[in-house]
């Protein structure tokens, strides 16, 4: 009687052993094929839209947290020229900054913890416990590939360009901001609200000289554009913020 | 005694109804994640343009390009880059070596003729979009209402396609048999008799159900990269593979 009472516990233990393993595993696949779609998404819209944004961003996080705890690892291969690449990984520098084609923008994601059936095949039972740990975190990796500029964005040569398409007009002025002056300088008539002093030139002065100056223009730097319009709708300001 | 039988019958159910399961799940996975991988890796297009005076001045904003002179593309840089992107999408390298053997054709559209690289990557000759009237030879754009004829060298004129006499219809319908024609000679199996068909967009039908069947893609529109792979899954039994007989597209066009 003793017999058939065991046996009947350790026959119930054992299905029901076999069917949470079998619940769970599809349970940790479908989590695992949500999220990867989830990053793929993200990594569709910003090689398109070319930038990550702090909406995006936020969109990614809540909706993997819903998950489980995960980790977003960012790497922004930024292309200096065809086959050099700047690296960064610090969020700061990638969230919304502006990209251009060629970038590539790699989000890592990755659950801190197990999902259920991690910790089902990883569990002690009986006080046997597998002595191979079974790596069953979910992780999902893409890499976007910045097909579009982001808009709004030139180059430095464009800026310097600008500089002297505009100089023969008094109404608007341009403003430089470079990383190492973040005053920036302007660039234009003196009858302009905003110049200080007239100057149509870049590159006669000595903080206008390469690497050393802190208003010189890197040709290849990326600067983001943004116009100030007066009140009759015309240009009256053209600011140019290096990235 | 029955408890036992019981039992033993209940795991084997849970064995046989999980494992193939668990095998449609993992086939689903591995299909999802490939067509993800490739869905972000044909965007490199925009990045492989040939660096030359006349596509810098093309692809300046502002620069109304005409659709006769389109970008050149760095056809070498574009599959190098497209495996790199490539690699970085495919979670592991094992299932990357896999893919690049399941990818069959590698294909540039342009305006007036397409290029088709194989799956060792050799490219191949241009192929041009043309219709004979009379015995004269017509070179025809995939956009536009005009195309060329080069009897009088390369500076000929353009000429309406009405005088061929072709509508914009029957043209695109060239263009995408043409292609058709190429992508099937390049994919043709002895063992099935046939090759790969694709069913390419003609924006000018306007039958619905033509529609609603064929708007999936369409490479009339710029200049267009596109891959055709086959699934990576195969299955061998007794030394046969047998694949699942399904091909997928993935592509991006650059306007």
């Amino acid at each position: 009687m003793a017999g058939r009472i065991t046996h009947t516990i350790i026959g119930m233990i054992l299905i029901t052993y076999l069917l949470c393993l079998v619940i769970f595993f599809f349970m940790h696949e479908n989590i695992r094929l949500t999220v990867d779609r989830l990053n793929y998404e993200v990594a569709e819209v910003i090689s398109t839209s070319a930038v990550f944004s702090d909406e995006l961003y936020k969109y990614l996080f809540d909706n993997t947290q819903k998950f489980g705890d995960y980790m977003i690892n960012l790497r922004l291969d930024k292309q200096i020229k065809s086959g050099v690449y700047d690296t960064y990984f610090n969020r700061e520098d990638i969230i919304g900054k502006p990209l251009r084609v060629g970038d590539k923008l790699t989000i890592y994601l990755e659950d801190k913890k197990l999902t259920l059936f991690g910790k089902i095949i990883n569990a002690t039972i009986l006080g046997y416990s597998n002595d191979r740990y079974i790596s069953s975190s979910i992780k999902s990796a893409y890499t976007a590939v910045v097909s579009k500029n982001s808009m709004d964005v030139v180059k430095g040569y464009d800026v310097i360009f600008d500089i002297k398409k505009y100089s023969t007009d008094p109404s608007i002025a341009v403003l430089v901001i470079t990383k190492l002056n973040r005053a920036g300088k302007y660039y234009g008539h003196d009858s302009h609200d905003d110049v200080p002093e007239t100057n149509f030139i870049h590159g006669n002065s000595p903080d206008e000289e390469a690497n050393t100056g802190e208003n010189y223009i890197f040709d290849n730097g990326d600067f983001k554009k943004e116009i100030e319009l007066d009140a009759s709708g015309l240009i009256k300001l053209i600011r140019y913020i290096q990235q | 005694m029955y408890q036992t039988i019981t039992v033993i019958v209940l795991i084997l159910f849970i064995a046989v109804t999980f494992l193939p399961l668990a095998y449609q799940v993992y086939y689903e996975m591995i299909t999802e994640k490939i067509k993800h991988a490739v869905n972000l890796s044909v965007k490199i297009l925009p990045n492989c343009i040939l660096d030359n005076e006349d596509n810098q001045r093309n692809i300046a904003s502002g620069y109304k390009r005409s659709y006769k002179s389109p970008v050149e593309i760095d056809k070498k840089k574009l599959v190098a880059e497209f495996y790199d992107a490539m690699e970085k999408n495919m979670a592991g390298s094992e299932l990357f070596e896999k893919m690049k053997e399941c990818i069959l054709l590698k294909v540039i559209v342009y305006y007036d003729r397409f290029y088709v690289a194989d799956k060792y990557d050799r490219w191949s000759p241009p192929f041009f979009f043309t219709k004979t009237n009379g015995d004269k030879l017509y070179y025809l754009y995939s956009y536009g209402n005009v195309a060329r004829s080069l009897e009088g060298g390369e500076n000929s004129d353009d000429i309406y396609l009405n005088e061929i006499p072709l509508t914009e219809e029957q043209r695109n319908d060239i263009v995408i048999e043409k292609l058709n024609d190429v992508i099937e000679s390049y994919t043709f199996e002895f063992s099935s008799g046939s090759g790969i068909k694709i069913k390419i967009f003609n924006p000018e039908k306007n039958d619905p159900e033509y529609k609603a069947h064929n708007n999936y893609f369409n490479v009339l529109d710029g200049v267009t990269f596109f891959v055709v792979y086959r699934n990576v899954n195969a299955t061998a039994v007794n030394n046969t593979i047998f694949r699942f007989d399904k091909a997928a597209v993935s592509g991006y066009t650059m306007e």
